[in-house]
């Protein structure tokens, strides 16, 4: 990479458009091939011949330097027994323009009645999020004996009654996993015939909880993969149409080793496709006697036996209410890119219980279920949660309005995410004058000494968050880093053995590499970055913030977000918005 | 990393003995207890340390800091007797002595890795969690780190890079479990509003809780 640009603060280039500008944002179903040709447009059929000429797909993806974020699935699913399937069925028929992606907002983790330490109803959760502007969601009861033997049937009526209720909102059935050896993952499948049985028959047999699994250990960790591959193979025997599995509150208690990370994501990449940028219980900092008072995510542990050992104390918070593994510029998720491979993140309520609401359990937890909640009238600002789409929102760029879309965006990496609401809209485009654009998730290819124009046009929010507030956004970052390939940076106390260069947590040739001050209140900001004269792959990625708050400047963040203070983080005050990286590769 | 220092006031002396046991398969709150017990049942306990072990399955081992100087052979069927009392009796068990500085040990050889590492790390100050240390009990309420240096064994506090000053104050919850590490005795420090509080929490989000 060549970035012809210093570090820290610039201003300008900052440009205001009342009106949306039709740009067309290139999602990248070119190189995605789990994406049928016949799915594709005239023009992404051009762009995948001409990929695969260059050898950017399938197993001969290293060679150009970068993977494309699917070159793994591809490869995998080659060497699979089994009758190669489409895994991402996106459209029935492709889009004839890439313009026709439309933004949903979502939430992959959302708790009900069906979890020891949850409260409400499937369709009371379905209504939450309806009221809160979310256009699909996953119900993610904890995994467990009794929800494997009775919640997934339980819940199966429900969601099929939602959706028949709510025929607008896509409702999905997954659970939240908990990962052998490592922490909680949300898994959800397309619904069709199979979703009940796969979810069920997936739980009982690689749930960490349901099989005793759940100390960090060799043995341990290979049971998550056979989960995974599990999944991959549903799909492609058709018991379901789509699975996703993505890691959830990943840094909280140090469980998920770098290792395990790169394990799931080279086990199955079509399946383990990323992590929660942010965590859900954002409302757990709010101070008593308003809010429980406690660390914001429920982030408030310490280093045990089964974390990895080498992870920094820091990593135990949230910084700017985001996980460490994303937060830190350099740091995990940076390492992860650096390598050239997808991995994207989400930010999701966690919802169990609502900050300030009204309502109870009643009965107790048997059978998998507690009793139907009642409304006490008493508002409980014991309650460390929001709602679906209340503070945290997943925003994936969807070719359809429905279930394959939707998975099919999260699988490409066409995803940003926000928090009380900061920006409306986010489109980032990326292109030269030899490929036409590359959007979150994409990859464009560029010859050698190309000009990479980077154009990122935000939609602000002129009007109230759910919490009233008008949120401004104050500051955009642009971070970027060069591809390097596999880790080989070494950790620590781990010297040998296969995980020995795969346990690394450091990018550090990742920076924030320009940021721009924002004034503009309402309507959208246009702002440009040229990457001059490329000389190598890279990526590059957005994030922006109110600005309210902030921490010590880094070597590679001249303004990291600040680790949330104890007892006291208002999530309403601390806003940030982040988005899936762009990556280029060079020819 | 930020790091206070208190004045240096002289090295504190070396322990007479160091024990250290691995119970096994333990929850840490059973082997707090069980070290506790043991503590008791020994006189001279200066400070006692729970250390994280892998092998054969993540759990925690426990370590003794002795003042008062004991035959070795005593000492370990002691520690074996008390252990036996408490229905840990497969641990593995090690002792070192400051005069010949030898480490003993007892048990089979499979189960006393852990409690030797522990042993080690406390010897050296290079890990160790201590759950009692001299001075704790005037570890109260809000202090200023600059009390919590001056009235107990915690010789540094780290405070995750963030400026503090011996005046900064310090919500310790009256739970305060410093680590050794690099020859000193740190306390990890986190931020809260308006203060720094301790780093681990009395009542952190339960290890098993479902959120």
């Amino acid at each position: 990479m060549s970035a012809h640009h210093e570090p820290g603060h610039e201003h300008g280039h900052e440009h205001y458009h009342e009106d949306t500008v039709g740009n067309a944002i290139a999602a990248d179903a070119a190189a995605d091939l789990a994406i049928a040709e016949s799915d594709l447009s005239p023009a992404e059929r051009s762009r995948r011949s001409f990929l695969t000429r260059m050898g950017l797909l399938g197993i001969a993806a290293g060679v150009a330097g970068i993977a494309t974020p699917f070159a793994g699935a591809a490869t995998a699913k080659a060497s699979s027994a089994a009758p190669a399937r489409a895994l991402a069925l996106d459209a029935v028929s492709g889009p004839e323009s890439a313009d026709d992606v439309q933004w949903l907002a979502g939430d992959h983790h959302i708790h009900t009645q069906y979890s020891p330490d949850a409260l409400y109803r499937v369709m009371q959760q379905v209504e939450h999020a309806k009221l809160h502007g979310i256009d699909w969601m996953v119900i993610t009861d904890h995994g467990g004996v009794d929800h494997q033997k009775y919640s997934v049937d339980l819940t199966y009526p429900d969601i099929l009654a939602s959706r028949a209720a709510y025929p607008d909102m896509l409702i999905f059935h997954g659970l939240e996993w908990n990962i052998p050896s490592a922490e909680h993952g949300t898994v959800f499948v397309a619904p069709g015939a199979g979703e009940r049985d796969v979810l069920k028959m997936f739980e009982g047999s690689y749930d960490g909880t349901v099989n005793g699994w759940g100390s960090s250990s060799a043995s341990h960790e290979s049971h998550a993969l056979d989960g995974l591959l599990f999944l991959r193979d549903a799909v492609t025997n058709g018991a379901v149409d789509d699975a996703l599995f993505l890691a959830n509150h990943p840094a909280r208690k140090g469980l998920d080793s770098p290792h395990e990370i790169r394990n799931w994501r080279d086990t199955a990449p079509e399946i383990a496709v990323g992590m929660e940028g942010a965590p859900g219980h954002q409302a757990a900092g709010i101070p008593a006697p308003f809010g429980t008072g406690a660390g914001r995510g429920f982030y408030d542990n310490s280093p045990s036996a089964n974390s990895f050992a080498a992870y920094p104390l820091e990593s135990y918070l949230t910084h700017g209410g985001f996980d460490w593994m994303t937060a830190k510029v350099g740091g995990l998720w940076d390492s992860l890119l650096a390598e050239g491979k997808g991995w994207w993140i989400s930010a999701n309520s966690d919802s169990h219980t609502i900050w300030r609401d009204t309502w109870a359990n009643t009965g107790s937890y048997t059978g998998g279920k507690w009793g139907d909640p009642i409304d006490t009238l008493v508002s409980n600002a014991g309650f460390g949660d929001f709602a679906p789409g209340q503070y945290s929102r997943t925003v994936v760029g969807a070719r359809r309005r429905n279930y394959a879309s939707v998975m099919a965006a999260i699988r490409a990496g066409r995803v940003w995410v926000s928090h009380g609401e900061l920006i409306r809209s986010l489109q980032v485009t990326a292109s030269s004058s030899d490929d036409h654009g590359a959007t979150l998730g994409g990859t464009l290819v560029v010859r050698q000494g190309r000009d990479v124009k980077v154009r990122i046009e935000i939609g602000l929010n002129s009007g109230l968050n759910a919490n009233g507030d008008a949120p401004r956004l104050r500051r955009v970052d642009l971070i970027a880093g060069p591809v390097t390939g596999p880790t080989t940076i070494p950790v620590a106390g781990i010297t040998t053995g296969p995980d020995a260069n795969r346990d690394g947590f450091s990018a550090p040739g990742t920076s924030v590499v320009r940021q721009w001050d924002i004034s503009a209140t309402k309507g959208k900001v246009v702002l440009t970055h040229t990457f001059e004269n490329v000389d190598g792959p890279f990526y590059f990625r957005v994030r922006g913030t109110d600005g309210n708050v902030g921490g010590t400047a880094t070597a590679n963040d001249p303004t990291p977000p600040r680790m949330d203070p104890l007892g006291n983080s208002n999530p309403w005050a601390d806003l940030w918005f982040y988005a899936n990286p762009v990556f280029v590769a060079t020819r | 990393m930020s790091q206070t220092s208190s004045a240096p006031a002289g090295a504190p002396s070396s322990p007479h003995h160091i024990v250290a046991f691995d119970p096994g398969d333990l929850a840490l709150p059973e082997v707090e207890h069980l070290a506790r017990a043991l503590a008791h049942s020994l006189a001279g306990a200066r400070d006692i340390c729970t250390y994280p072990v892998s092998e054969p399955a993540p759990h925690d081992c426990a370590v003794i800091a002795l003042d008062v100087a004991a035959d070795v052979a005593t000492l370990l069927r002691a520690v074996r007797e008390a252990l036996v009392a408490h229905g840990a009796a497969a641990a593995g068990v090690a002792v070192w002595s400051a005069d010949t500085g030898a480490i003993h040990t007892s048990g089979d050889l499979a189960d006393v890795a852990g409690a030797v590492n522990a042993l080690v790390a406390r010897r050296d100050q290079t890990g160790g969690r201590a759950i009692l240390f001299p001075g704790q009990d005037d570890l109260r309420g809000v202090l200023p780190i600059r009390d919590m240096l001056a009235r107990s064994a915690i010789t540094a506090v780290d405070s995750l890079g963030i400026p503090v000053d011996p005046d900064t104050l310090v919500v310790t919850r009256d739970f305060v479990r410093p680590v050794y590490r690099d020859g000193r005795l740190v306390l990890a420090l986190r931020p809260r509003a308006d203060a720094m509080g301790c780093f681990e929490q009395p009542d952190p989000t339960p290890c098993c809780a479902m959120h």
